[in-house]
């Protein structure tokens, strides 16, 4: 009865931690694979990215998107909560449009427009993955806190919760599967920004490719793409695992 | 008793642009970075005049919002929208006039951006409110951006430094913007004629349909610069081995990774789509149709088709969107397109050169979006 | 223990409720019955302060109800609704642990109240203390509402329309439970419904009301004796008013001591005579057997004692 983890659940664990594996295995096997990338591009007379250690760049990405994506789910799901509460709910429509709006401009363009307001570096590149990750956020908070069942609200008022207490262990609990989405979406596309994010003068794991394109050097790039595409799918399907436990009481 | 919050914020807003943030900043010339310009430092007169709506904006919460009083605040945002490009274009002729010498640089400050992007929030919202549906709003996005188009067009705004940096440019912009429709519409093709079938056969069998969109989702967390550089190295040794395909311009870097990339990222929303769209036809409806008579073809094109258009195009449109912004991304890879002026400014620190890329990228976005969504309601009321 | 003085409530234009006056006494097991639009969601929920009154004044245990704070106030009244609404993220146990923990009570003492009401709801703990809602039927998911109702041992419990979502067996079963757990807690219950026979059933009175006011107040038996006006008898039901009557009255007051008859079938002293009649008319006699609960002949009842 009480066995909530479904066939699809482990293997969802399973695919995360293999991910992860493979991955921290070529994190490790990369800064050692000089001979690889002689035999592959013999012309290039560099073909092991050198400027910093691979574990740093993974780091330094990280550090950009965990930044940003913190930021933006403060922001967002306070938002979120905001404009759900009768004081807020004026601000819903203009959640909404402002959410249309971003959804349509390119990500790379928020990223390039961010360089002529800040200037160059590690903030600029900050401020606009945290600007366009608030939006899907925002959005998901706001529909899953509306899709709440209302009789559990209203049982919960009935029976004495205060607003606080029905907000933080009902309302927000019960809306989690949903706002993780759009946190998950959020940081897919914020992972994917954040590797060209070396063009505004912040260091990630695109740096070596953007290095690479720059002085035509293919194993470069190759290097670069390969971790942060792993980095990407590694992160996905932890999520994956995330959004099932977090919807283990739901209907399946 | 205010009773437009949201208005009244949008309005704050604004009046911390006009007072706290140089409205444009002005620079002797490329290297040196530019001094700040009050909004009021620039002609009075036409200050005045233009900044009118502006307080029919800020009084514009205390009002009972009734239609009518709406309406006037709807033309009042579109107003102060024009009138604040107005402004600027009028502070840069008259700062070129005194300036010292002809490579003086006059750009847009950071109060003129978060002006007219607080005017052209509260345009949206107010609309909103106003209750217009999707086509009407879609109108009147595009009236309020006639004006400003005119005067870009008429050579009101040459003395900006981004008008400036255009006409330095204006062939390679050209050629760019072109290009950059090249790379999504060559994408495009190939995505629906493999997506569309695909759709279809994901939506017949179930199980061939989970394994692909799950394939196609892994592709989507791929971050795009990733995979155009994950397709350089084999597409280059191709065209090396296959020296044909270098003949006709197939090669590691340029159009074709491009194009080959975009279509990859493309597939996923056009395959859920249609997938998505034939699904939520409802089973009674095909079933009356064969029911009547009619064969599995005229099922198909007349009843299921039509009915699943509506979700299909809404895919279409995230999947426009989506190709512009990561064709700006490909022109990292030689492919050229609007996003090399941008990537030009960033590398070179030309920032001019970077608003001169990003915003015609951001405007295409904006109208292909808003086209298809004018589309989709077209649709629908004809389908009504 | 419930006191409404000169209660009135409007809803825009609309005036749900007039000068209403009622006293819920301790230990009573009080019906509000009416059609839709009659005001009785909106009475009980005046209790909680879910609806706040507009004129007059309320008063729970002596207290006028606006001197504490809605949720102290809500956290003395059990408080079970049609839609249930367990909170679907919790366990069984978690759902019903909710008051106590707010209360602030000891784990043991959460503990073992868990445990007691599982029984007195007839729920086995073993299968069901760490399901989750969504894996309960619904007629177990109402039983765990109760339970959760009557977590903090509150001396009054609200029901609105508990049992209108279930299936008529489920829905029998569970009235059965109510009178039970009333007899064994003697708590103050007030129960909302438009179902007559299940306030017939359930309530010790039964009050009817109409677009906001009284029409009648009364025990069952004496609704049926002596309904006010044609309204409450329409409301009692014109054809079966008769069977109603018998609903309320119990074989043990009609049988005679003597021993006679000895067919198939008998009835305990505690069952009503409409379930008496219905078993002798399907085994077409006019007298069966009364036996009490552990199966030893009593007495005999009569057809004729039932019907005159």
């Amino acid at each position: 009865m009480t066995v909530l983890t479904t066939r699809q659940d482990r293997q969802s664990s399973i695919r995360f931690l293999t991910a992860l594996t493979v991955f921290l295995a070529l994190l490790l096997a990369l800064p050692h694979s000089t001979p690889v990338f002689a035999a592959l591009f013999p012309v290039l007379d560099r073909p092991l990215y050198q400027q910093q250690s691979f574990a740093s760049l993974v780091l330094a990405h990280l550090e950009l998107v965990g930044a940003a994506t913190l930021m933006a789910t403060t922001v967002g799901v306070g938002a979120g909560v905001y404009v759900t509460r009768p004081q807020g709910r004026e601000f819903r429509r203009l959640i909404e449009t402002l959410s249309a709006m971003g959804q349509t401009f390119p990500p790379v363009a928020v990223l390039a427009l961010s360089v002529p307001v800040i200037g160059f570096g590690f903030w600029p590149a900050f401020i606009a993955l945290a600007l366009y990750g608030v939006l899907p956020i925002a959005e998901n908070t706001v529909s899953g806190l509306e899709g709440v069942d209302r009789a559990a609200t209203e049982a919960a008022e009935g029976i004495g919760m205060t607003r606080g207490q029905r907000l933080l262990q009902i309302e927000l609990p019960l809306a989690a599967p949903v706002i993780l989405a759009g946190i998950r979406t959020s940081v897919t596309i914020n992972i994917g920004t954040a590797a060209i994010a070396s063009t505004v003068g912040a260091v990630s794991l695109g740096s070596p490719i953007i290095i690479g394109l720059n002085g035509n050097n293919t194993a470069y790039i190759l290097q670069g793409a390969l971790l942060v595409s792993g980095l990407a799918i590694v992160v996905d399907m932890g999520f994956d695992v995330l959004s099932r436990r977090f919807g283990r009481w739901k209907v399946r | 008793m205010i009773r437009n919050r949201s208005l009244l914020f949008l309005s704050l807003v604004l009046v911390l642009g006009a007072v706290a943030l140089p409205f444009l900043t002005h620079a002797p010339n490329r290297l040196l970075s530019g001094q700040p310009v009050a909004l009021w430092a620039v002609t009075p007169r036409a200050t005045l005049v233009f900044l009118l709506p502006g307080v029919v904006l800020i009084a514009g919460p205390f009002l009972p919002q009734r239609p009518r009083v709406l309406l006037i605040l709807i033309l009042a945002a579109g107003v102060l929208l024009a009138g604040l490009v107005h402004i600027a274009a009028i502070g840069a002729n008259s700062l070129a006039q005194v300036a010292a010498s002809p490579s003086a640089r006059t750009s847009f400050g950071a109060g003129f951006w978060l002006m007219t992007f607080a005017a052209a929030l509260a345009l949206a919202d107010l609309t909103a409110r106003a209750g217009f549906g999707p086509v009407a709003r879609v109108l009147i996005g595009f009236l309020a951006s006639l004006p400003i188009g005119a005067m870009v067009a008429s050579g009101h705004l040459d003395q900006m430094s981004i008008m400036k940096e255009y006409a330095n440019k204006s062939e390679l912009f050209r050629t760019s913007l072109i290009r950059h429709f090249v790379i999504v519409l060559s994408a495009l093709v190939p995505t629906l004629l493999i997506g569309v079938p695909l759709g279809v056969l994901a939506f017949r069998k179930a199980r061939l349909g989970r394994a692909v969109l799950s394939s196609l989702s892994i592709i989507q967390t791929v971050p795009s610069i990733a995979l155009f550089g994950l397709l350089m190295a084999p597409l280059s040794a191709l065209a090396v081995a296959v020296p044909v395909l270098m003949a006709i311009g197939i090669s590691g870097i340029g159009l074709a990774p491009a194009v080959i990339a975009l279509t990859l990222y493309s597939l996923l929303p056009i395959v859920r789509n249609t997938a998505e769209g034939l699904a939520q036809v409802p089973v009674s409806v095909v079933e009356a149709a064969q029911g009547m008579g009619m064969t599995k073809r005229q099922v198909f094109w007349q009843v299921e088709v039509p009915l699943a258009l509506k979700v299909f195009l809404s895919g279409l449109r995230v999947t426009v969107v989506q190709a512009i912004g990561l064709a700006a991304v490909a022109a990292l890879i030689g492919a050229g397109g609007l996003g090399a002026i941008m990537f030009k400014g960033l590398f070179s620190n030309a920032l001019d050169l970077v608003l001169l890329g990003a915003l015609p990228i951001i405007a295409i976005a904006v109208v292909a979006d808003a086209l298809f969504k004018l589309g989709v309601a077209m649709a629908q009321k004809g389908a009504a | 223990m419930i006191e409404f003085h000169q209660i009135s409530k409007k809803f825009g234009e609309n005036t749900v409720v007039r000068d209403l006056n009622l006293t819920v006494t301790r230990g009573e097991f009080c019906v509000l019955i009416g059609s839709s639009g009659s005001g009785k969601s909106t009475i009980l929920k005046m209790i909680n302060r879910l609806v706040e009154h507009d004129t007059g004044e309320i008063r729970f245990a002596g207290e006028e109800i606006r001197t504490f704070p809605p949720e102290v106030l809500r956290r003395r009244i059990g408080y079970a609704i049609q839609s249930v609404g367990l909170f679907p993220h919790w366990t069984v146990e978690a759902n019903i642990a909710t008051v106590p923990r707010l209360l602030g009570w000891a784990p043991d003492r959460i503990d073992a109240r868990i445990a007691e009401l599982l029984h007195l709801l007839n729920l086995d703990a073993a299968r069901y203390r760490k399901a989750f809602p969504h894996q309960l039927s619904g007629g177990q998911q109402q039983r765990v509402g109760v339970a959760r109702a009557l977590a903090a041992d509150p001396d009054v419990l609200l029901m609105d329309e508990p049992f209108g979502a279930l299936d008529p067996i489920t829905r029998d079963s569970l009235q059965s439970e109510m009178t039970r757990i009333h007899a064994e807690t003697g708590k103050t219950i007030v129960f909302v419904t438009h179902d007559m026979d299940e306030a017939l059933r359930l309530a010790s009175r039964v009050v009817i009301l109409d677009k906001g006011h009284i029409v009648q107040a009364a025990s069952p038996r004496d609704l049926l004796n002596a309904p006010a006006n044609d309204f409450v008898r329409e409301f009692l039901g014109k054809d079966d008013y008769g069977l109603k009557l018998l609903s309320v009255e119990t074989v043990a007051k009609r049988m005679r001591r003597s021993i006679e008859a000895d067919g198939e079938g008998s009835v305990l002293p505690e069952d009503n005579l409409r379930l008496a009649l219905s078993r002798m008319v399907a085994l077409k006699t006019d007298r069966i057997a009364v036996c009490n609960a552990l199966g030893a002949r009593t007495g005999t009842l009569f057809l004729a004692d039932v019907v005159t």
